[in-house]
């Protein structure tokens, strides 16, 4: 056991976690952020994807010791008193979502593109960057439809 | 062209709490005294189960 302190969505916390505590369960477990989900547990749905110090990992990937002192967020740490943000705002304006089990990662994932590949992401990129976050609903189209959407929102 | 019916998209009253992660799906669930299922697998290809032994689980 040994105890791990970070900031998630602008809170300082700590816990006691063994060894081989993965990040998703001290923020599921530990932390009671529910947000973030276990699609696979071998990374390969993306359902799990948080920011580990402003880039987007898959929090069943990385073992919550090697987040130790980083800043986390998570898909709780978006929408800022009650107004979502612009890309959540996007989701939900362009239906890319239905049963919604893959959207925290999604969205998650999106804000990473969106960092790396500015306001104006063609839809090529989306598609090629989106390989790792699953979705058995949607078929994609609105997924893709909603991140280019909310880059642009992003930026006015 | 109505605000609903035939053509016009509806919003759904329901994205807001999965878009925040406020959604609750059956791993989310964490109440006193709930138990929990685990999928034991028969060795077996072709058999007939006449009793189990819970001791382990209990």
């Amino acid at each position: 056991m040994q105890t791990v302190s970070m900031n998630v969505n602008g809170k300082s916390v700590s816990g006691e976690v063994e060894d081989r505590t993965l990040l998703v369960e001290f923020l599921r477990e530990n932390l009671r952020l529910t947000g973030t989900h276990v699609g696979c547990d071998t990374s390969q749905c993306g359902a799990c994807v948080v920011h580990v110090d402003g880039v987007s990992v898959k929090s069943c990937t990385m073992l919550a010791a090697q987040a130790d002192g980083s800043d986390v967020t998570t898909i709780e740490g978006l929408a800022s008193n009650g107004d979502l943000h612009p890309m959540q705002q996007a989701f939900k304006d362009n239906h890319g979502l239905q049963c919604g089990f893959c959207t925290p990662g999604m969205v998650m994932s999106a804000l990473d593109i969106v960092n790396r590949n500015g306001n104006n992401v063609d839809e090529a990129t989306v598609r090629k960057e989106l390989e790792g976050n699953i979705c058995r609903c949607t078929g994609y189209h609105n997924i893709v439809k909603a991140v280019q959407a909310g880059a642009k929102n992003m930026g006015a | 062209m109505t605000e609903n019916g035939i053509g016009v998209s509806v919003r759904r009253k329901e994205d807001n709490r999965f878009l925040t992660g406020k959604g609750s799906y059956t791993d989310d669930l964490n109440v006193a005294g709930q138990t929990h299922a685990y999928f034991v697998r028969s060795p077996h290809a072709h058999a007939t189960l006449n009793s189990m032994d819970t001791s382990a689980a209990a």
